[in-house]
């Protein structure tokens, strides 16, 4: 069976853009949350908590955005894509793009843009409807504008499975690579932070908070009781360990396994589904034929909800036992962005193992650090990461990642 | 259950929703006989769009189903065909799902627009009252992927569950992808399909690009004049051969490969060679080792538009070459409209069942032959015939490609 590896990496994220900057700001502890009043919707007090990309995407994108509509999802899949080859050292236009696919996740994708259309055809009348805006309204539009603007044709498949929707991609995408149909995939996953989609996360965050009342064990007891937000990309490029020997080039981390469950009732009790998270976790590390004891760091989904929080923290304790490898929850400076958190922590965990460095969970909460929560950047050299998402509506999914020098890459 | 990896993967359920009838009895001898579930729309006012028809589902005749769902307020209309669907697949595979390890009976499921009867709600809502009373609770419910996990719900599935919405090909994505999961041995058993209630926006994006049929829809028919926005669910309920054979299962037919592409060429006009269409064919006859001349029906994709009519037809005569001349293909999009991200699900079904039966759907509303379209399209009466192999086409926005190939189960 082909192994499969992680050779590129592009992110388009609250905290910077492109891989460097955004490790140095991850390292360092640097939060892109901020106060925001552009968020504003009927019946949304703000300001709001969130972490936006606010940075100009313009040079990295292959045309202008009045061609997407200008859909921000689809934005930051182009410009994550287009970082991710750089890094990987792929010029598209020599390869054979019939072998290169892609797996994208993203949940939301461009709600706002369909909602604003669908309102304009409300007001104004279905006559008047833009033709050309319809296209870019469907989940899977930022997906298939790569395929379309960069060209990769082997397959391209969205992925709309919430918080795991990009551990699952990946998991597509191995199953892809090792059947042979495609020798390279981009994979990743993309969301946008909108009027509409804040609409819907603080309704969703009432009620949780309403179902919440249970005293159990949670990460971030005394800290924030809702998440703070966030938007972005990130894309990684996947290929077989043979493609990227052909190549020679730099591999960044080694997929090892992935597995997923569903609790479907955590919809209505986000406390529920520990026991299939649990599954989810040990059928990985089974798959991967690696012991708990092996694990150096946890790349966690934590996102400061109470009721996922709690299911990942129990999760974890029931694997581990009194034993607690590191853990670090990127969402805490980068906002939980629905379906992208899970690229943006698979590149989290890539980046983790390949420069030995463990990022900080920048937060003060002695309950957080107690439990394992990395303070600061450690240098300890892993070897071996997990990567966990636990969704809210009762998806859950692990991915085990190795050190390309343990890999023998 | 056995664990074998490569055994093997059979259909032996189905569950069918959609407005010709639901349940494989109703819904198949309906399409037999040729009949159109085509009417004016009655779920939103129509009065201000350029046409007024398309095809919805009976929703009280799935009452028989859906005792024991929560209450619809909480869950959308997709979940509920889709839960309907599902459902009918196990009871007519005979299966009891209390004898299943959860962990071991996954969830895949395509869409196109999900649970938008949701959010056109809300923007009602918006629109009519700024200061807002915006049900807050609807957004909630939005998201696609409750759509399986709903199911998985009603099912007890505790393994994998996932929505794969690419668009109008998004039911083959999702069958070819739980056959994917069962043969790595990751689940013993999936519900696998589409699902698409019919929505507002989609009529008014199709009708915005003047894409939809004022009544009829006439695939590969010269005055076509494209297609009829439409709502339903196929669901599948795959498992391993020895698995079905071991409890005397009947067998369908078995899923014995699937090839997707993608163009890479244009959101919305297929490319003009073909070429994601004719990889998606190929890539499903490599996979399933069959030769060109051993495919006894193909399913058209077949959505009654002008380009999408005349592309299939070219890229099937590339892929078959003068045997394309010999095979009968079908679009039952003519009789119950384009279910969007159901379509290919409900296909994949008849496809099955063609292969079953014996009988193979015909394309109504077949009236003037196009020199463009010069394939036996089944004209308007539904023919007998032994199917070993059939093919079913879907493609998509964005120019996704999927092509399933079904075989008599040895």
């Amino acid at each position: 069976m082909s192994r499969v590896v992680i050779t590129g990496a592009g992110i388009v994220s609250p905290i910077g853009i492109g891989r460097n900057i955004f490790w140095s700001n991850l390292t360092g502890g640097v939060s892109g949350v901020r106060a925001t009043e552009c968020l504003s919707y009927p019946g949304l007090a703000g300001p709001i908590q969130a972490a936006m990309v606010e940075a100009d995407l313009s040079a990295l994108l292959p045309c202008r955005q009045s061609v997407w509509n200008g859909t921000r999802t689809t934005s930051f899949a182009l410009a994550a894509a287009r970082l991710a080859l750089d890094d990987a050292g792929l010029d598209l236009t020599t390869l054979n793009l019939k072998t290169v696919g892609i797996a994208f996740g993203t949940t939301l994708s461009c709600l706002s843009l369909m909602s604003r259309y669908d309102r304009q055809a409300i007001e104004e009348g279905p006559r008047l409807a833009n033709p050309g805006v319809f296209p870019d309204t469907g989940f899977s539009a930022p997906s298939c504008r790569l395929s379309v603007l960069l060209g990769p044709c082997a397959f391209n498949v969205t992925l709309s499975n919430g918080e795991t929707s990009v551990l699952d991609a990946i998991e597509y995408a191995c199953t892809f690579i090792r059947a042979g149909r495609a020798e390279m995939v981009l994979v990743g996953g993309s969301e946008e932070l909108s009027p509409e989609s804040m609409f819907g996360f603080a309704n969703s965050r009432r009620a949780k908070a309403k179902a919440t009342t249970d005293g159990q064990e949670n990460p971030r007891r005394n800290a924030r009781k809702s998440p703070a937000y966030g938007e972005g990309a990130a894309v990684v490029v996947l290929e077989s360990m043979e493609h990227a020997q052909r190549r020679s080039c730099r591999v960044l981390s080694e997929i090892l396994s992935s597995s997923s469950t569903c609790e479907p009732l955590r919809i209505m009790d986000p406390r529920l589904g520990v026991h299939h998270g649990r599954l989810a976790v040990q059928n990985a590390l089974n798959k991967a034929q690696v012991q708990p004891q092996q694990i150096d760091f946890v790349c966690c989904g934590a996102n400061s909800s109470r009721g996922s929080d709690a299911v990942e923290a129990r999760v974890l304790d029931g694997i581990f036992g009194a034993r607690k490898p590191l853990r670090t929850a990127p969402k805490v400076v980068l906002g939980d962005s629905y379906s992208a958190g899970g690229a943006m922590q698979v590149v989290t965990a890539s980046l983790a193992l390949h420069t030995g460095v463990v990022p900080p969970t920048a937060s003060k909460d002695p309950g957080q650090l107690r439990r394992g929560f990395t303070d600061s950047g450690q240098a300890s050299q892993p070897q071996i990461g997990l990567v966990t998402s636990f969704a809210t509506t009762g998806a859950n999914a692990a991915l085990v990642l190795k050190s390309a020098d343990v890999a023998g890459c | 259950m056995s664990k074998g990896p490569r055994d093997a993967v059979v259909v032996t359920g189905i569950g069918l929703v959609s407005p010709v009838g639901n349940g494989v009895q109703e819904c198949w001898q309906a399409l037999l006989e040729g009949k159109s579930g085509i009417g004016e729309i009655r779920s939103f006012d129509t009065a201000a769009f350029r046409t007024h028809c398309g095809g919805e589902v009976k929703v009280h005749t799935l009452a028989r189903y859906l005792q024991a769902t929560r209450p619809s307020s909480t869950v959308g209309k997709g979940s509920l065909f889709a839960i309907a669907a599902a459902k009918m697949a196990v009871e007519d595979a005979g299966i009891d799902l209390n004898d299943i390890d959860p962990f071991r009976l996954g969830v895949c499921c395509g869409t196109t627009m999900g649970e938008c009867q949701l959010l056109e709600k809300i923007d009602e809502q918006f629109v009519g009252d700024r200061d807002c009373s915006i049900d807050a609770d609807l957004l909630r419910f939005y998201p696609p992927q409750l759509i399986p996990c709903n199911v998985a719900r009603e099912l007890g599935a505790g393994g994998p569950v996932h929505m794969i919405t690419t668009a109008c090909a998004a039911g083959n994505y999702a069958i070819g992808y739980a056959v994917d999961l069962i043969k790595e041995g990751v689940i013993d058993l999936a519900l696998a399909g589409g699902v698409d209630p019919l929505s507002r926006v989609a009529f008014t994006g199709f009708n915005s690009m003047l894409a939809v049929s004022p009544e009829a829809c006439q695939p590969f028919d010269l005055k076509r004049r494209g297609i009829l926005v439409s709502e339903g669910s196929g669901m599948l309920l795959l498992e391993r051969a020895s698995d079905a054979r071991a409890r005397s299962a009947h067998i369908y037919a078995e899923i014995a490969g699937y090839g997707i592409s993608n163009d890479a060429y244009h959101m919305t006009s297929p490319h003009p060679d073909a070429r994601g269409a004719i990889s998606a064919m190929q890539g499903a006859l490599r996979e399933a080792g069959v030769g060109i001349h051993e495919v006894d029906y193909i399913s058209a994709h077949g959505t009654g538009t002008a380009a999408n009519d005349r592309i299939e037809t070219y890229a099937i005569k590339q892929v078959f070459q003068k045997h394309a001349f010999n095979i009968p293909v079908s679009s039952i999009k003519s009789m119950i409209g384009h279910t969007m991200g159901a379509a290919s699900a409900i296909e994949a079904a008849v496809c099955a069942l063609a292969i079953d039966q014996g009988f193979i759907p015909p394309t109504i509303n077949y009236v003037t032959p196009d020199p463009q379209c010069d394939l036996d399209y089944v004209p308007n009466h539904s023919r007998k015939a032994r199917i070993n192999v059939a093919l079913s086409n879907a493609f998509a926005f964005g120019g996704n490609c999927s092509a399933l190939l079904l075989s008599r189960h040895a």
